[in-house]
């Protein structure tokens, strides 16, 4: 954990049911990091752009569908920045291995929860990925 | 995945305990195999020329100070190895040298989680690596 340093989350989803979804599963984990929405690729690189270099994200969750309407931008661009070029960056599909998934990984995303099954088995993941990156996981603070 | 396969290496018997308790009562569906020293986690995963045959873990927690060979060059054969070079690696240490975090990931370390002497804490968070890297990550 980085030391008294606070923790962030960054969600950039467009749609307000599948971000009610992701606020629920993050509230159900407990987690206590800081959750910042934003609806598109532009609004997630004009938010990190403001940040201050001690706050940005120790975990990005990113609605496949998006890669279909450019946020793949987004994603090379936390990429290719030195200070979030090793952010987890993790795509959040309804239906699986589709081709927006495949466009968000061949941008540099590292993995993916899907929802295709059960909602419950959703919600657990998507909450056992926030906890171990915000809370398990020691980031390199060379970088931060 | 019942057939998922972790390596641990770690030479001390306390930590490898506490560390297979974590895994065991965190229902981390995986079979946990220990090797005490860098040589042995080497020979595990690439094979020893001999009798042992190369394994690829779904995942590998590496502590840092090993006997024979040390994390970080076990870390650096396992990116070097065409089979390895993708496995998941979280070091496991109770290393907070800013030097060790830093040379792990520009090695290639996914993950590092410090142990802690919060034992609650310790058991959560290698529950929670497990959980994640075993069950929860996908690779597209």
């Amino acid at each position: 954990m980085r030391r008294g340093q606070s923790r962030l989350i960054l969600l950039i989803e467009d749609n307000v049911e599948e971000e009610k979804l992701a606020l629920k599963a993050l509230k159900r984990a407990g987690i206590s990091a800081k959750i910042q929405v934003a609806k598109d690729g532009d609004g997630a690189l004009t938010f990190l752009r403001h940040q201050n270099r001690a706050v940005l994200p120790d975990l990005v969750f990113i609605s496949s569908h998006l890669c279909r309407d450019g946020a793949t931008d987004a994603i090379r661009q936390i990429r290719g920045h030195q200070i979030t070029s090793r952010v987890p960056i993790i795509i959040l599909s309804s239906s699986g291995h589709t081709l927006e998934t495949e466009r968000c990984r061949k941008a540099g995303a590292d993995g993916f929860i899907t929802r295709a099954d059960e909602i419950d088995k959703y919600l657990d993941e998507l909450g056992i990925a926030a906890l171990f990156w915000t809370t398990a996981n020691v980031r390199d603070e060379e970088l931060t | 995945m019942p057939n998922a396969i972790i390596l641990l290496v770690e030479d001390n018997a306390t930590d490898e305990k506490l560390t297979l308790r974590a895994l065991r009562n965190g229902q981390v569906p995986a079979e946990v195999f220990v090797a005490r020293d860098g040589k042995e986690a080497i020979d595990f995963l690439f094979g020893d020329g001999g009798e042992k045959a190369p394994t690829v873990p779904d995942l590998i927690l590496l502590d840092i100070k090993l006997p024979k060979v040390n994390g970080l060059e076990v870390l650096e054969q396992i990116r070097k190895n065409k089979d390895t070079e993708s496995t998941p690696v979280v070091m496991l240490t109770s290393s907070d040298d800013m030097y060790d975090i830093a040379t792990s990931y520009r090695l290639g370390a996914n993950s590092y989680i410090r142990k802690t002497e919060d034992f609650d804490q310790f058991m959560e968070h290698v529950r929670l690596a497990g959980l994640y890297w075993i069950v929860v990550n996908r690779t597209p």
